[in-house]
């Protein structure tokens, strides 16, 4: 792959990538902080 | 470059480990495989995330982009460097004492572990369940026993011991193939490996030093058979022995955003 095709590839990636953090950092971030604290002890096979 | 491996390894092993204390636990997607179910996680698993979002029929652009920008940034060097389950692997390579062939030889094989990460999201999706989670051998290591030790009002489910039987098996398997699992099986080095070929931290071979002796494909752990392939295929986990390896000093691990 030529420089300045992979340079353009990885610089349209990074903005794509970072736009999708930016836009739905506010919506979705306590989505998955709450996977994080609310254990699935289901998926673990563990019971109550 | 072994020891600097090994040190880091451990040290993001004890970093995954911050959600101990309860404002350490975050909502950021990790780059490598750690299951959040640990009792003290700090990141989410982002094959978790996926099929979690699966079940709620919704687009996780979050988790997607977190993981894009970790994958651009480093590629798979995660998996080398960073993995938790990657340290499990090479700790158990080590039970072969100096033998660094693998005892059962296998050739590469790179669409099954993309077939698991396909298969794992569109179970979810239709079981509405996580189904890849209660079978995955980083759950039963990293969550099951460690919370049924922390929390003993649990009682075993059947899952549980499905999770115990599904660690036997592949803790054989790291004895007899290294890094079996990076290799054949894992989801989140399926989705890092995507990020290979463009990532800004790659494994660069020199071809005008190159004596084309090929003992860097002869260390390799991810068992890459073309020198070619060596700076872009999926498989790629950076660990750097090519590098040590090389007589002519012709491979260097470096970032670059133009080459």
């Amino acid at each position: 792959m030529k420089a300045h095709s992979l340079l353009f590839i990885r610089l349209i990636l990074l903005l794509a990538f970072i736009g999708l953090v930016a836009g739905f950092v506010m919506s979705q971030y306590e989505d998955v902080r709450s996977m994080v604290i609310t254990i699935c002890v289901s998926c673990i096979g563990l019971g109550g | 470059m072994s020891k600097l491996r090994w040190t880091t390894q451990f040290m993001v092993l004890a970093i995954a480990n911050l959600g101990f204390i309860q404002v350490l636990k975050t909502g950021i997607p990790c780059p490598f495989f750690y299951c959040y179910a640990c009792p003290a996680a700090a990141f989410a698993c982002p094959i978790g995330v996926f099929q979690n979002y699966a079940i709620l029929q919704q687009v996780p652009f979050y988790a997607i982009g977190v993981v894009g920008v970790f994958g651009l940034a480093l590629g798979r060097f995660w998996c080398g460097w960073a993995c938790p389950f990657g340290l499990v692997q090479d700790l158990v390579s080590r039970l072969r004492g100096r033998r660094s062939q693998d005892l059962v030889r296998l050739p590469r094989v790179a669409w099954t572990k993309f077939a698991v990460l396909v298969l794992a999201i569109f179970l979810a999706w239709i079981a509405l369940d996580t189904l890849f989670c209660k079978i995955c051998p980083a759950g039963s290591l990293f969550a099951a026993i460690p919370q049924r030790f922390v929390s003993t009002e649990f009682s075993f489910g059947t899952f549980f011991y499905v999770h115990l039987a599904t660690l036997a098996v592949v803790l054989v398997l790291f004895v007899l193939v290294g890094r079996f699992w990076c290799r054949f099986l894992c989801p989140m080095g399926a989705v890092l490996g995507l990020f290979n070929p463009v990532s800004i931290l790659k494994v660069r071979v020199d071809f005008d030093k190159c004596n084309h002796c090929e003992e860097c494909l002869s260390v390799c752990p991810a068992k890459i058979e073309k020198l070619e392939d060596i700076q872009s295929c999926t498989d790629c986990t950076r660990c750097g022995r090519c590098m040590e390896s090389c007589q002519n000093d012709a491979i260097k691990i470096s970032a670059s955003l133009k080459r």
